[in-house]
This record gives structure tokens, C-alpha cells and sequence, in this order.
């Protein structure tokens, strides 16, 4: 006992211990639950960033925590599917990653098909992301789109898109959306398929035909693409037709779960095409600082579908 | 043999990284918690982390300086105030979660105090009941079985607390097997 007393050091500061626990559950302090110091950390950064740039192969999100569920990281030029319900943290994921990117002279392009570009610009200074300074420097792009502006597309070509059927082979020649030009994005988000569908409800097969192409264009395009789609808090389906998905290189589903009187926020890499990954539902937080990822840590109960 | 004695030569008996069940009585649920505390804390010297299901914080400090717990080489996972909208007094030793229902951030704080807090130290879970009040029987074993993983592979020490012939059976028994001792206080 003497012993013990004698070895133990207890000259700590508790408040400092404190601090640090309270930033590292805020994702502040480190890269998600990564242990260690700050150089420790910027060591693991670097590591995963040149792993991935010698590759040339992958690309991270730069979510904190959640490219250590890749081996490598995302492989460059993939289509992936950003599922989850209302409030999961879908569009937060996005900015996320652009920021990302933006902030590393790469070139980004949101296509919202929901929220105002203002709306999108006000949600990333919620986390303290600089979306003037990111819009000035000229990589990043925010635009927002009408479900007219599908139509209009279809009108240019002389065929009405919204009832377009497979064996149209004519409009495979026109392209589903128009970027600006002389951008070519690195990075693309739309957002959202299911706003997209919804311009098609009451049309058959259309969307179907719509969305093969939307994902055609972006894979010759060779940028890497994220597609938000809206599903249930639990899904089993992780977009509106289920096509989708397996059009998709990689499906990311977010879920933000009741359970008694809580909700618990969690994260999973479904499927990714080209690179081993984690298979299990991980824990996540929204802070302040935006979303934070803990690749060890397991959720508890409620993620069961059926 | 007094109470605290006997908890203090089970606890000896075992090699570091122990992980103890302490079963009591409901009127002696509290003074087994204190003396327990005193003991780890003055004896042995270990840091606490103490994950309090029962009381908010407030009350635990009063009761610790009472028993004359040295608070410094504590810390408190507070499940309680939150979520019951009381004062959340800035305090240098005690961490308020959400709520007893918060399990994946109840884990979180943990996991994250026992890596950041050097030295020896035990993981408190008091009580295991007041617990499962709040959570379902399967998932709170769930949550109870990857914390003491957690708790093994770093050998950390820990204390559960419970109710004696008041926990669910199957609940006990899962709980129990993980253990390396049941106390019956």
C-alpha cells in the first residue's frame, strides 16, 4: 500500500484533465478518438493525407474520425451515396468535406436542390467555416437548382426529360445538369436525389432513367461526387428507387436515433468500392466545430431495422 | 470484520486491473459507496472516475467532504443534473452527460477520462440499478460488457454497485461473468 502511495504521482491538474476529456468529446482536441497529443496528431494528418496523395487513388473527407474507418480512404472519382434521415447530419457531412478540400486549393461544386445558397453559406459559419473567404477564393461553388431547371434541360434538347423512358437512346446525348463552364469540380455534391425524384413524381420510370445518367456524367467527369439522398431514421433502402444504391461506388449512411429519451448520433460506411473499410455502425457527434467521428467507439442498441 | 474490511482484503487479493461487482443493501448502499471511495482514494491512492447514476454532483461532493474524500483525486461523470435542469455549477472535477440513458456518451467519457487521467485509477458505476431504471435490460449489458473490455484491455480498475437480489437475473449473471470478484456486503 505504502508502495503504491509512494509511486503514484498525483500532482495533476484535474481541471486541466477536464478540459481536455470535454474537447475531446467535442472533437476539438485531436482527430476524433484518436489518442494523444496534438503533434501525435498532426502526425496521423499527415500520415493519412500523404498515404493517400502517394496513392493517388484515395481521397479523405476530413471529418474528423471518419477516414480512419478506411483503410486508405475514398477512392478518387467515386460516386458515393450520403444516406440518412432529417436531421442525421447529411448536408453538415458535405460542407464538412468541401470545406475540406476548398481549404486545400482543390475545387468543390454544391448543387442544392434544396437550400438557398445564403441558407448553405450560413449553415458552414455555424461551425466557424469561413464561406465567404471559401466562395472568394474561388474553388468553392454553391449553386442552387430548381426542378425546372431539369425541365429546361429537356426542352433545350427537344425531348421532355420528366417522361423520358429508357429506350430514349437519343437524350443519353443530353447532359442532366449544366455546370459552369471552365469549372471542373474535384469534388461534387448534390444534394438531393430525393428532391430530384420528387420533380419526377407521377412520371414512371423517368427518375430511374435521370439518375443512371446524373451518375454517368459525374464518373466521366472524374470527379469525386456525393449524393445526399433522404431515408428513414432506420433505413432499409438507402434511396428512393434502391437503383441508387447500386449505381453507387459507396454508400455512407448517417443515423440519428430515439432511444429512451436520448437520440444517438451514428455513422456507417455501407459499402465502398476499392477499399477495405470498417464494418460496423460507430458513434458521431455534430459540435460546434462540425462533425466528429469515433471510429473505436460502438453505438448501443436501436440501429436494428427490423 | 467490518465492512470496509472486507472489501479492502478483496481488493488486495487481486492482481491491478481488477474488476469488481460490490452487492449491498439498499440501507447500505451509501456508506458502502463512500467507504469504498475512501478507501481506493486515501489508501491505495488512485484517481477515481466516479460515473453517478444516483445522485447530481452536488450532493456527491458534500457527501465526499463529509467523509473527508479527497475531491482533488476525483472525477464525476454527472448522468444526473442534465437531464433534470438543475444548476450546472462550473467545477473543476465533475463532466455533466446528457442523461443515464446516454449510453454511447457515457462510454465516450470514460473511455476518454481513463485515457487522459496518468496513473492508477478505478472506474466507479454507481449503481448499476439506477442504471437500468433508465435502459433496457440487453442494451445496458451491451454497454456494460464494452466498457469493462475497455477497462481490461487497458487494466484499469473497476467497481460496479448493485442492489443485492434486486437485479435482474439474467442481467446479474451477464454482468457477473465479467468480473473477477462479487462482493456481498
Amino acid at each position: 500500500m505504502n508502495e503504491k502511495k509512494s509511486r503514484q504521482d498525483n500532482s495533476f491538474d484535474m481541471s486541466k484533465i477536464k478540459a481536455e476529456i470535454e474537447n475531446k468529446l467535442k472533437g476539438t482536441s485531436d482527430y476524433g478518438y484518436s489518442t494523444g497529443t496534438l503533434e501525435q496528431k498532426t502526425q496521423y494528418t499527415l500520415e493519412a493525407v500523404n498515404k493517400a496523395k502517394k496513392a493517388k487513388k484515395y481521397v479523405l473527407t476530413g471529418v474528423s474520425g471518419f477516414d480512419e474507418l478506411f483503410e486508405n480512404g475514398i477512392p478518387k472519382g467515386s460516386n458515393v451515396l450520403v444516406a440518412g434521415g432529417a436531421g442525421s447530419g447529411k448536408t453538415i457531412f458535405c460542407l464538412q468535406t468541401l470545406q475540406y478540400h476548398v481549404s486545400r486549393g482543390e475545387k468543390c461544386f454544391y448543387m442544392s436542390f434544396e437550400e438557398s445558397e445564403k441558407r448553405l453559406m450560413e449553415h458552414m459559419e455555424d461551425f466557424g467555416w469561413n464561406s465567404e473567404k471559401l466562395l472568394a477564393s474561388g474553388n468553392l461553388k454553391i449553386k442552387r437548382f430548381l426542378p425546372s431547371d431539369i425541365h429546361y434541360l429537356s426542352e433545350k434538347g427537344n425531348e421532355d426529360a420528366m417522361f423520358a423512358k429508357e429506350e430514349d437512346s437519343q437524350l443519353l446525348q443530353l447532359e442532366p445538369v449544366t455546370l459552369e463552364e471552365g469549372f471542373e469540380p474535384d469534388f461534387v455534391v448534390v444534394d438531393s436525389l430525393t428532391a430530384i425524384a420528387s420533380a419526377f413524381m407521377g412520371k414512371g420510370g423517368s427518375y430511374r432513367f435521370y439518375a443512371e445518367r446524373l451518375f454517368r456524367f459525374f464518373e466521366k467527369m472524374g470527379s469525386t461526387n456525393y449524393f445526399i439522398t433522404e431515408t428513414k431514421q432506420i433505413p432499409e433502402t438507402f434511396s428512393q428507387t434502391g437503383v441508387e444504391e447500386f449505381l453507387a461506388d459507396g454508400v455512407i449512411v448517417l443515423y440519428n436515433i430515439k432511444r429512451e429519451n436520448v437520440r444517438e448520433r451514428a455513422i456507417e460506411v455501407l459499402k465502398m468500392r476499392g477499399t477495405k473499410h470498417q464494418e460496423r455502425i460507430v458513434a458521431m457527434k455534430i459540435s460546434d466545430n462540425g462533425m466528429v467521428v469515433y471510429p473505436k467507439q460502438e453505438v448501443f442498441g436501436g440501429m436494428e431495422t427490423k | 470484520m467490518n465492512d470496509i474490511e472486507k472489501i479492502s482484503k478483496e481488493l488486495n487479493n487481486l492482481p491491478e486491473g481488477w474488476i469488481v461487482m460490490l452487492e449491498t443493501s439498499p440501507e447500505k448502499m451509501l456508506e458502502v459507496s463512500l467507504s469504498t471511495i475512501k478507501f481506493l482514494s486515501d489508501e491505495k491512492n488512485y484517481i477515481g472516475i466516479i460515473v453517478s447514476a444516483s445522485r447530481p454532483q452536488k450532493n456527491l461532493i458534500q457527501l465526499y467532504k463529509q467523509k473527508n474524500i479527497d475531491t482533488k483525486k476525483i472525477l464525476i461523470l454527472d448522468c444526473i443534473s442534465k437531464s433534470q435542469s438543475l444548476n450546472l455549477e462550473e467545477a473543476s472535477n465533475v463532466l455533466y452527460l446528457e442523461s443515464v440513458s446516454s449510453l454511447t456518451n457515457i462510454s465516450l467519457a470514460i473511455t476518454a477520462s481513463i485515457q487522459r487521467i496518468p496513473g492508477d485509477k478505478f472506474v466507479f458505476i454507481d449503481s448499476l440499478n439506477s442504471m437500468l431504471i433508465h435502459n433496457k435490460p440487453e442494451i445496458f449489458v451491451q454497454f456494460i460488457h464494452g466498457i469493462l473490455t475497455k477497462m481490461r484491455i487497458v487494466g484499469v480498475n473497476g467497481l460496479l454497485i448493485s442492489l443485492e437480489n434486486e437485479t435482474d437475473k439474467e442481467v446479474h449473471a451477464e454482468i457477473a461473468q465479467l468480473c473477477d470478484r462479487i462482493v456481498i456486503i
